[in-house]
């Protein structure tokens, strides 16, 4: 596991870049890491995504399912690629501070 | 031609001829143990974890079965004794089906050297047959002509045939294994040592059959001299072929040459293991019994000393 | 190269060399469309082991001092001496040694390996590579044979960490789909030595890949599911598809959990939750429809028909298999049917069939023939019509090549998609998708990139070819495969080489395309946006 700089704190990340310390998660750490993911600069509907998978994630310790995300966002799959070009998965949730998905997902 | 009289012969001729006789002895017993054992150990492996319905799959295009129990519930379907099981088992048995349609060449060579191996067995059965029909005989005065008996065109037959497809066969696949980058990186020196006994044996059977004993009369007579513990003697040639032969005896357990036996362990006893695990059954008596043993894998996650029912509900 | 290289200390064994690799059909004939694999980073090749293919699967991570390299060769021979008992390793001790002793090395099998072909038939990838480094090891370090038969028998090998490590990941390289047994004459099993290789890892040496073991079969015990749904975010997915099915199909059907003394409990891949809702959701509407008595339950592991013990840990598959039982003994159910995932179905069905006993030993089929029953036996009204569009079928090499269901979704599909067309080879002779025994969901450094362009190649060239008629990207087609890993794996296949795009080409499971051809849906069932 490698430490890196995200946000003017110090936080360990996984070999493909997704935090493994969630409590540190903040705005400047995701900015951070949108830069990294070609999400740079986000916006407003960056932000949706972002907060929804957040709180999804704070409640139910799991990412939503992909179809649940963009059903409650009311932002389609095509345009979170445009915003995420790492997709939702590996873009979004990284820059929510999410835990990579596993499983057979 | 040939001696009756055992005793005309120098001390190390006889002392050759007691070697061979003792040598012959420990091949036959040697691979009839080595082969017992592996029949011994093979079947008697313990029930595995079932990694697969093969049964239907290996032999038809077309099968179909609803899934587990209800796949069990049609015994003629679901047995692994069932024809076409049989059937595509004995397709390779027989005519080496898989080689076949994958590479005629080496399929060539390869069923060659088998038709020479197989003949070649049968040939010495003919001869040891006849030689223990003579000593049964208690015919004192042993002749060559009495030896030669009445099998002899069959056996003359056998040895042509398995020396010339042995010498054939065997030229065949040392080149292409020789020529082929994929299967010579992949054979051991003592496929190849396999390849030159089997020719030199043939090729000194071929001479003897030319020159010194048309009728392998000799070869007879030494079978004689062995069941009547008084050896006969052989000439040097036939003493030559006759070391080779057994040495190649011995041999053959040290290869994967076995397969012919164990192969139908790992189709009916392991790829198509059909056997259920119903109550009462004698599956699930020996699935009872395996989940008894215990384990000593160490990583982490395992607890070493554990049985195997213990360990599957332990779940930290 | 030679087969004792692998000890030797070098940069990397192989090279993957776009130029090498099978060559794909139009519009992947144009080698600009070609996707490139990702190199690792330098600091990734520092930290572990990646002198094999320069790939990273397993993630073996290089020894701190002499002592730890000690231990891990240690520890690897210790493994490897257990395989060889009856006491730990019962479950696969008789192919283990047939498969080791009696191969003759004829290389019919080799054409059989995805890998090996996709790569341009490297030699490491090639079926009997491994078994032939294994069983060197084995005569020289566990049978300690001398060294004149050591000579005869062509055993030369130097064990040392780097051939130990290379080993680990080479097992990684095999997707266990089994063809080359299938080829070869005299039931040698090249894949069950990838197998018996992790077991050494993981049963010994504690080492996986952490996506089949820690995230894997460990936190599938733990919280409930290997993708980490536990019962309350369960709850909350259900209820989601409930409200999805109602906004389908205008009607609310409520999915039946924890019903007790049902016909039938139905275990679904919990991937299918997250990414795939749509599949579990058909299954809910086509049972709906029937009348099927069934139940789905809420339990941890209950609700996770996965069991990736089957691809490197005897003692994990036992683990999870027993729990699944025992939630469907309490809740009372008739038996089990597992949904469209492949190795569940193999996990469950035959291999645990070896595991449990008493009351543990339930009936467990798969779901597949239900969906054929319906189908076939006309209880819901269909009209193919509305699949009119070209449908080819991928066999995942775990139901079909290795249980022997090839009929029912071929039935089915006959019935409801007039434009189905086989792939060749199909059925029990398909190639495997490239994502087989845990590589659909390896999902770290380069690896994904390894099982598109190499392990996976083949399923591709053959999904193209059956669609050549009809490749230009307005027509939509379909590629149904009834497995979740096999869906991920073609998921990523048609991303990595922009396939959607390209040529129109989707993918799905089986039970959408029954739904889609419900003449009582008022708008089409499959949603092709989710490319
Ligand atoms: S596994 Fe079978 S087909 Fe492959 S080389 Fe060995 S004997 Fe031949
Ligand atoms: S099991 Fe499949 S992937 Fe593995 S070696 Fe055999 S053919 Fe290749």
């Amino acid at each position: 596991m490698a430490k890196t700089t995200l946000g003017g704190i110090e936080i360990e990340v996984d070999e493909d870049g997704f935090i493994q310390e969630p409590e540190k998660w903040n705005k400047e750490v995701a900015e951070d890491l949108s830069k990294l993911e070609q999400a740079f600069p986000m916006g407003e509907d960056h932000w949706k995504i972002v907060n929804y998978l957040r709180d999804y994630y704070l409640k139910y310790e799991i990412a939503p399912p992909i179809r649940m995300l963009v059903k409650q966002t009311g932002i389609d799959l095509k345009t979170i690629y445009q915003l995420f070009p790492g997709g939702p998965a590996k873009g979004a949730c990284k820059v929510a501070g999410l835990p990579k998905p596993t499983g057979c997902v | 031609m040939f001696e009756a009289n055992t005793f005309s012969k120098s001390d190390l001729g006889l002392t050759m001829d007691i070697f061979l006789i003792l040598l012959t002895c420990f091949a036959y017993i040697f691979i009839l143990v080595a082969y017992s054992a592996k029949i011994v150990k093979y079947a008697r492996m313990p029930i595995h974890l079932r990694w697969e319905l093969f049964t239907a799959t290996k032999t038809e295009k077309k099968p179909y079965h609803h899934g587990l129990t209800a796949f069990e519930a049609q015994p003629f379907q679901s047995s692994r004794w069932r024809l076409s099981n049989v059937w595509s088992f004995l397709k390779e048995y027989l005519w080496f089906h898989s080689y076949l349609s994958h590479d005629k060449t080496y399929w060539c060579f390869l069923y060659i050297a088998h038709i020479g191996f197989v003949s070649l067995i049968i040939f010495q059965a003919v001869c040891i047959a006849t030689a223990l029909g003579t000593f049964l005989a208690h015919d004192q005065t042993i002749t060559a002509e009495r030896a030669t008996g009445s099998l002899v065109a069959l056996r003359i037959l056998l040895a042509i045939i398995s020396f010339a497809a042995g010498i054939i066969g065997n030229i065949g696949l040392m080149v292409y294994r020789i020529s082929h980058r994929d299967l010579r990186l992949y054979t051991p020196p003592l496929t190849f040592i396999g390849y030159c006994i089997s020719i030199c044996t043939c090729l000194i059977g071929f001479i003897l059959l030319l020159t010194n004993d048309p009728h392998f009369s000799g070869y007879v007579l030494f079978f004689v001299g062995m069941f009547q513990i008084k050896p006969i003697a052989v000439s040097g040639l036939l003493g030559l072929f006759i070391f080779l032969n057994m040495l190649h005896l011995i041999y053959l357990p040290f290869t994967p040459g076995f397969h012919y036996v164990t192969r139908f362990f790992a189709f009916f006893n392991v790829l198509w293991d059909t056997r259920p695990n119903q109550k009462g059954s004698p599956v699930e008596k020996a699935i009872g019994q395996v989940m008894g043993k215990k384990i000593t894998w160490s990583a982490p996650h395992i607890k070493s000393g554990q049985t195997w029912e213990q360990a599957a509900k332990h779940r930290s | 190269m030679r087969i004792e290289d692998i000890s030797k200390k070098s940069d990397q064994i192989i090279k993957i060399r776009q130029s090498d690799l099978l060559p794909l059909p139009y519009p992947y004939n144009n080698p600009e469309k070609d996707t490139a694999m990702r190199e690792l980073s330098s600091d990734q090749r520092e930290r572990y082991e990646a002198s094999l293919d320069g790939v990273i699967g397993v993630g073996i991570q290089r020894p701190s001092s002499k002592a730890e390299e000690e231990l891990f060769i240690h520890k690897f021979l210790s493994g490897l001496a257990k395989l060889f008992e009856k006491e730990n390793n019962w479950t696969f001790l008789h192919p283990l040694y047939h498969s080791l002793e009696y191969c003759v090395k004829c290389q019919i099998c080799n054409d059989s390996c995805p890998a090996y072909i996709a790569s341009g038939r490297k030699e490491i990838y090639r079926p009997t590579y491994r078994p032939e480094v294994l069983r060197r090891i084995v005569d020289k370090y566990i049978k300690k044979k001398n060294r004149a038969s050591l000579k005869l028998t062509g055993s030369d090998i130097e064990l040392n960490w780097t051939l130990i490590a290379r080993l680990g990941e080479l097992a990684y390289r095999c997707t266990l789909c089994r063809k080359c047994t299938q080829a070869c004459p005299l039931g040698i099993d090249n894949g069950l030595i990838s197998h018996e290789i992790r077991k050494v890892f993981s049963q010994e040496m504690g080492i996986a890949p952490k996506e089949l073991h820690e995230q894997g079969t460990v936190q599938q015990l733990k919280v409930g599911s290997s993708t980490g749904i536990n019962p309350r975010a369960l709850e909350n997915i259900i209820e989601f598809m409930e409200n999805d099915i109602e906004e389908k199909i205008g009607r609310k059907i409520k999915i039946p959990v924890d019903k007790k003394g049902a016909e039938i409990l139905l275990l679904h891949n919990a991937g299918e939750f997250m990414s795939w809702p749509e599949n579990t959701e058909a299954f809910a509407i086509i049972f709906d429809a029937a009348g099927i008595d069934w139940t789905l339950s809420s339990e941890t592991v209950g609700y996770d028909a996965v069991n990736y013990g089957v691809w490197y840990d005897d003692i994990q598959l036992a683990r999870v298999a027993t729990r699944q039982a025992e939630i469907a003994r309490n809740l009372g159910v008739k038996k089990i049917n597992v949904g469209e995932c492949g190795h569940a179905h193999k996990a469950m069905i035959v291999v645990a069939d070896r595991v449990l006993t008493g009351d543990l030993n339930i009936p467990r089929e798969s779901a597949l023939p239900i969906l054929r029953d319906i189908v076939v036996g006309d209880k819901i009204k269909l009209d193919s019509s509305r699949n009119n569009f070209p449908i080819t079928l991928h066999d995942p090499c775990n139901m079909v090549r290795l249980m022997g269901i090839v009929e029912p979704q071929r039935e089915i599909l006959k019935k409801i998609c007039p434009q189905f067309l086989e792939m060749e080879p199909h059925g029990v002779d398909n190639y495997c998708c490239g994502g087989g025994s845990g590589f659909a969901i390896m999902q770290s450094m380069n690896f994904p990139d390894w099982r598109s362009a190499v392990s996976g190649r083949i399923k591709l060239k053959q999904i193209l070819e059956v669609f050549q008629d009809t490749i230009s990207p307005d027509v939509k087609k379909y590629v149904c495969a009834p497995c979740s890993n096999c869906k991920g794996q073609i998921r990523d296949l048609l991303n990595y080489y922009n396939v959607w795009d390209e040529c129109g080409i989707f993918y799905g499971g089986l039970a959408e395309l029954i739904v889609n051809a419900m003449i009582d849906l008022e708008k089409p069932f499959i949603e092709w946006e989710w490319h």
